[in-house]
């Protein structure tokens, strides 16, 4: 049974709409002298690049990794280490990125999808932990305070990545392009066999797909993204510290991945927003807002739900239903909607 | 003597990682229930007793407070969410016991500030012991004895009481133990409370040797899960044996790493590397373990 | 098509020996079923020729090439595809999907940005698959609203699409009804000659319909490898089920 497949449906239509809307902020923000928004928004949009990748191989693949921030930190000091070393341009910052994290994300994916379950849980934990460990305890590289950049990326053509307009922007571009193919290998042989390995490991394997290799290759792509929002990120914050690889920054993730609604394609930018915004929201309440929105998380564990994504397709089946054309089975269209 | 002293040290941590681990494997491998929140429970032991020992003057009388606290909050974790997560995937699991952390943590800070808390070792045990030659810490000897001793007390329940048949029995198949008659909620809810009970004499225990300080829980709750994957989950005698392992390269790695290196490299790579290095160790010994058995090394399952 | 030879498979859990040097000979295009009483070994004999477990000892053939350590993922890519007793299908894709899945699994897919359904090679394969075992007008739904029946003819489906060489299959007809049993009957029937197929099964009424020869596997042992009418008249064999399925025999005489 197919869902409404128009475009004006809420659970397609209302992302699109806000993905949209942002590219207004920059000068909306400029007309109304509130700057603050055009950096807190480029934020979220480089949070919900990563919780992008990380819907790769927790949404997509059904891994639960808690070790993604490592590679966020890993970009975010390609940045800031190419810069002590002299190197301003983007290109080969970006090039460091991509060779590091590919390298560290297929030598620890290797390892860790060894195991399975709770130990994947684990080692992806202990990973990002060690990557901790080892910028903590390089000092000349500025240890716990981390290191700040001098000299942020150069694009070429003038346009430097430490001033936030070209920044906004280029993040914007960034998550544009990844959640465009993450939509594609939805239905691309690759996404749609790991999608089913999340299902049905054991079957995948049975039909002839390269389970384990599968798995690995979507570990990487998303360490190469998580690594991409760490490079924007160091150029946001002209900041690069160990904090980035903490295993916090890795449960927030993760939080937005399943808030947004878990597999969906919008649902990291989703979950990003609501996340980043909320936390924002009540840190201007009270500085013990974790006391709240811890408790808050565990509901939304407890409840399980398909996350922000899942209402809006709730909303699908209330908004368009088309009556006139035969039964329809509403149940089974949100099931459809809800994992499609 | 260094050496000695060191290894010593090694096992101290050793069974500190035991007190923790031995609790949070069996709720890995019996309930299949990922507890993050385990370095919390030990950080309210750890707080707990140094609260109660600074206010009335006696460290028993902390630890008392910290054992019988936690597992308090243990029983009450347990039956309000943790209850409820057992039939859900393990992904609620890990965001539940996330929102714990923050919970918990900004509850620490609330209720105790930022501030480290200051609590003394106890003035019986402030002294020394002289072992083989080497004058030892008596307390960090004592902490020693006492996981040993609660390392046989476990060893004693799991394979001579019939509680601990339940155990073993559970570990090898959950289902089949409940599909048994036997009353698997009082069981789980049980396990879950002795494990925070025992993260809560560790965190007691810890007190006057480490900083009672918010936060202090999530670096030894990821040691403890190093210990785990490495012993084998749903195994307390690989948890023992794994955790004085773990405890002892630790240790002596930091305190001989960065000196064994300035041997080899330049002084400059050494001071760099070698603090770094060290702290990689345990994590290495676990890369190392997966690659070779990813079961770890004694298997509670079939 | 391939056929399959194994010789000699040995295989032992612990102390106890669950292969007891088999050695089958599947030919081309036959339907070679196997049968025996319930502990026989049968399933761990069938892990072995798919690839999901090892053999201790021994050599699998397919076609000209031994297979023996290739991987499980590798067997399927050169044809040798294997439906499953417990079902095994992905809930949360159509079935359709299901199928395409399945085609292009076994040519070794990648891709990552054109979708799999643009792939005509592979739906037509899938189409035909969900024709022949009738899901053609279920096409769109979720395999997990599909009965029990149903999800028996996708199992089937799968390694239908898949454009097998040589089709392991595993109880097909497990906990099905009588007319769903019979509806699989007649399927097997009409791919009899396209494909070669080895047949595990416990309903001797569609065994001995379908099958060119039988191997009865007793205790891990292929004790007895003949035709219907040999298997059927043989003493030893019918002492084995003797008491437990004597009326068996005679009824499928009748088949």
């Amino acid at each position: 049974m197919k869902t409404t497949s128009s475009l004006f449906r809420p659970s397609l239509g209302i992302p699109l709409l806000l993905l949209l809307a942002l590219l207004a902020v920059p000068p909306v923000a400029a007309a109304l002298g509130a700057q603050f928004y055009v950096g807190f928004l480029a934020r979220v949009l480089i949070y919900a690049l990563a919780a992008s990748a990380l819907n790769l191989v927790l949404g997509y693949a059904g891994l639960i990794g808690f070790g993604h921030a490592l590679f966020i930190g890993l970009g975010a000091y390609c940045v800031s280490l190419s810069s002590l070393a002299g190197l301003e341009s983007a290109w080969p910052q970006l090039l460091l990125v991509l060779v590091s994290c590919g390298c560290i994300g297929a030598l620890t994916g290797a390892i860790s999808l060894r195991t399975r379950g709770i130990g994947f849980i684990m080692i992806t934990l202990a990973f990002s932990q060690m990557g901790y460990f080892v910028f903590v305890s390089l000092k000349q590289y500025g240890g716990d305070d981390g290191m700040s950049i001098i000299a942020t990326s150069r694009l070429g053509a003038g346009i430097d990545l430490g001033s936030v307009l070209p920044l906004f922007y280029a993040a914007w571009g960034v998550l544009a392009v990844t959640l465009l193919w993450m939509h594609r290998l939805r239905h691309a042989p690759f996404g749609m066999a790991l999608r089913g390995s999340r299902q049905n490991l054991a079957r995948i394997s049975a039909l002839g797909f390269p389970a384990r290799r599968l798995q690995l290759i979507a570990y990487v792509l998303s360490a190469i993204l998580c690594g991409l929002a760490g490079f924007l990120l160091a150029n946001l914050n002209a900041y690069a510290s160990p904090g980035l690889m903490s295993w916090q920054v890795s449960g927030e993730l993760i939080v937005m991945v399943v808030l947004g609604g878990m597999g969906s394609v919008f649902g990291p930018l989703l979950g990003a927003l609501a996340f980043i915004c909320l936390e924002e929201v009540m840190k201007s309440y009270t500085e013990h807002w974790m006391l709240i929105f811890g408790p808050m998380i565990i509901l939304i564990a407890l409840t399980g739900r398909d996350g922000l994504m899942g209402a809006l397709h709730w909303l699908d089946v209330r908004c368009c239903q088309r009556g006139a054309s035969g039964r329809i089975d509403a149940t089974a269209i949100v099931a459809n909607g809800a994992k499609q | 003597m260094l050496l000695f002293a060191q290894l010593l040290n090694g096992l101290q941590y050793g069974v500190l990682l035991f007190l923790l681990a031995a609790g949070l494997t069996l709720v890995f491998g019996i309930m299949s229930f990922v507890n993050l929140a385990h370095g919390s429970l030990y950080m309210m032991g750890a707080y707990i007793a140094a609260s109660v020992a600074n206010a009335t003057g006696s460290f028993l009388l902390g630890l008392l407070a910290a054992l019988l606290g936690c597992l308090a909050i243990g029983v009450l974790l347990e039956r309000v969410a943790v209850a409820r997560l057992y039939d859900k995937n393990h992904l609620n699991h890990v965001l539940a016991t996330f929102g714990m952390i923050m919970f918990f943590n900004e509850l620490a800070s609330m209720l105790w500030g930022k501030q480290p808390l200051f609590v003394s070792v106890p003035p019986m045990l402030d002294g020394v012991i002289n072992l083989f030659g080497l004058p030892y810490p008596l307390y960090r000897f004592a902490v020693i004895v006492v996981g040993l001793a609660v390392a046989v007390g476990c060893y004693w329940m799991i394979h001579r009481t019939r509680l601990g048949m339940l155990i073993r029995a559970g570990a090898n198949n959950a289902a089949m133990v409940g599909a048994l008659g036997i009353n698997i909620r009082f069981l789980n809810a049980l396990l879950f409370a002795v494990g925070a009970a025992l993260a809560g004499l560790a965190g007691a225990v810890a007190g006057p040797i480490l900083s009672v300080q918010a936060g202090m829980g999530e670096p030894v709750l990821i040691a403890t899960f190093v210990v785990i994957v490495i012993g084998g989950i749903g195994s307390v005698k690989g948890a023992f044996y794994s955790a004085l392992i773990v405890g002892v390269v630790d240790t002596m790695g930091r305190a001989f790493l960065p000196m064994l290196l300035r041997e080899m490299v330049s002084r400059q790579l050494a001071d760099a590397a070698g603090p770094a290095l060290a702290s990689l160790l345990i994590y290495l010994l676990m890369a190392a373990v997966l690659a070779l058995r990813p079961q770890g090394l004694f298997v509670a399952r079939r | 098509m391939n056929g399959l030879r194994t010789q000699g498979l040995t295989k032992r859990f612990g102390g106890l020996l669950v292969t007891d040097d088999v050695s089958l000979d599947i030919r081309p295009g036959e339907l070679h079923a196997i049968i025996g009483p319930n502990g026989a070994g049968k399933t761990t004999l069938i892990n072995q020729l798919s690839g999901e477990l090892r053999p201790d000892s021994g050599q699998v053939w397919f076609g000209d090439e031994e297979v023996t350590t290739l991987p499980l993922h590798q067997r399927a890519c050169r044809g040798l595809l294997r439906s499953y007793q417990i079902t095994s299908i992905f809930e949360e894709f159509t079935v359709m999907e299901n199928a395409v899945l399945a085609a292009v699994g076994a040519t070794g897919g990648y891709g990552f940005w054109r979708p799999m359904m643009a792939r005509e090679q592979a739906c037509q394969d899938a189409q035909q698959a969900l024709l022949a075992t009738r899901l053609e007008a279920r096409r769109d739904t979720l395999a997990g609203e599909l009965g029990y029946g149903e999800r028996r003819q996708l199992e089937l489906a799968m390694a239908l699409a898949a454009q097998p060489r040589l089709l392991l299959l595993d109880e097909p007809m497990a906990g099905m009804s009588i007319e769903e049993s019979a509806s699989v009957v007649q399927l097997l029937q009409s791919l009899k000659g396209r494909y070669s197929m080895l047949l595990i099964e416990h309903d001797m009424d569609a065994v001995f319909a379908l099958a060119d020869r039988i191997t009865v596997l007793v205790s891990g042992r292929a004790a007895f490898c003949g035709t219907p009418d040999e298997i059927r008249n043989h003493p030893e064999v019918r002492a084995i089920y003797l008491g437990d399925e004597a009326g068996t025999f005679s009824g499928a005489a009748h088949g």
